[in-house]
């Protein structure tokens, strides 16, 4: 799994590339711990390269919200496949997170 | 589910698997293949080698004779790290696999995350309260086995067995020791988790409604042998006289329950 990231305007936009499993989700932990340290408040992470998430990587998405949540920070994911977005739904995680079709409509009104 | 699966690979397949305890023939020649996502049984009586099958899909017994390839590898012919490996991709529900009674729920649902992979507390935690809630267990957490009742024990059981999200789940005997609704309330359980989280479930059970609660082709296992495989919905329907008799509960059959071959110069050490 690589991240990459890019700074547009006060958001910063996350591009995944690659499985999110038990042996890379602490290294997307450790780019999210940055984000939240550097007092990020805008993150779209984009998951049109991400073909599977399992659990521990939903739990990083969870803990990442939690921390948003308490300094006043959102995020958005944008692009999923139909497959990472059934993952989503039978957990109904779905219902927490804020999930946009495309990168661009993610960005709108952020 | 059960149709139109013929051309695909199988996720496991087992090919002329014999296994002997002593000179005892237990398993005998099973040649089986199950398919990706769906719910196969194995039923029979007690003794017809129900559990030994499971420990060899397991890779927990290696067969005497044949090969089981899970997703395609020989799990009697790969090294230990590599059966290692393929376990991680498995949940069981063993019969006697209780919880530790000295652990609350969640470090009972926490053991199997913790033996395989290093993650934050806070992510494993979280992980627990995703599988208890899946399971419908949230807000059980700091309970103690001794303090839940015996279908809730079941449950934890199955959080457990689905911590690492597992792409093969092996249940022996989820419903024994439960009353019918319980029972019935862990198989509409273990057919959601299939469903849902597209989970191959091999199920071992000799409680019939069970086989009709929740299997999409069941195999009839006697005396280590498969006499026969079939989609559950032809089940009762079928003229195989074993499963006429075991679906039926009927004492008098090809089924027997009672030796007729017994020696009693031998019982008695005459
Ligand atoms: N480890 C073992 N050593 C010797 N005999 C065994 C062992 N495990 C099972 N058996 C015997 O193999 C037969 C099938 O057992 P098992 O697979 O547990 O049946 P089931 O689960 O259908 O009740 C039984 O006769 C049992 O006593
Ligand atoms: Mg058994």
């Amino acid at each position: 799994m690589n991240i990459n990231t890019e700074k547009k305007n006060e958001v910063i936009i996350c591009h995944i590339d690659g499985d999110i499993n038990i042996n890379t989700s602490p290294q997307l932990r450790k780019a999210f711990e940055e984000f939240v340290e550097k007092d990020m408040k805008k993150i779209i992470v984009d998951f049109s390269s991400v073909s599977y998430i399992d659990s521990s990587g939903l739990a990083t998405f969870i803990e990442l919200l939690q921390r948003l949540k308490k300094s006043g920070g959102s995020f958005r994911i944008c692009s999923m496949n139909q497959k990472v977005k059934n993952i989503f739904e039978v957990t109904k995680l779905h219902k927490i997170f804020e999930i946009f079709d495309t990168q661009s409509s993610a960005e709108n009104n952020f | 589910m059960s149709e139109n699966v013929s051309k695909e690979e199988p996720i496991i397949s087992l090919k002329n698997v014999s296994k002997y305890f002593q000179d005892k023939k237990t398993i005998d020649n099973v040649s089986l293949d199950i398919y990706r996502g769906e719910t196969f049984v194995i039923m029979g009586c007690s003794g017809s080698g129900k559990s030994t099958m499971v420990r060899l899909m397991t890779g927990i017994l290696k067969p005497d004779e044949g090969s089981i390839f899970i997703k395609g590898k020989d799990i009697a012919k790969i090294s230990s790290e590599e059966l290692d490996e393929v376990r991680k991709t498995f949940g069981m529900l063993f019969q006697y696999s209780a919880l530790l009674d000295s652990l609350t729920v969640e470090e009972n649902v926490a053991l199997p995350i913790k033996e395989h992979a290093k993650l934050a507390d806070e992510i494993i935690d979280i992980i627990i309260k995703m599988k208890l809630s899946l399971v419908g267990l949230r807000g059980y957490e700091k309970y103690y086995p001794s303090q839940i009742s015996g279908g809730m024990r079941k449950r934890v059981g199955l959080a457990r067995a689905i911590a690492l999200d597992p792409d093969i789940v092996f249940y022996d005997e989820p419903t024994s020791g439960l009353d019918p609704v319980v029972g019935g309330a862990i198989d509409k359980l273990i057919k959601e988790l299939s469903e849902k989280l597209l989970i191959t479930s091999v199920v071992i059970t000799h409680d019939m409604q069970s086989v009709f609660n929740i299997a999409d082709r069941v195999a009839m296992i006697h005396k280590g042998r498969i006499v026969d495989v079939m989609p559950a919905k032809v089940l009762n329907n079928s003229s195989n006289p074993y499963i006429q008799q075991f679906i039926n509960g009927r004492p008098n059959g090809p089924i027997d329950f009672f030796k007729e071959d017994i020696n009693i110069e031998e019982i008695f050490g005459l």
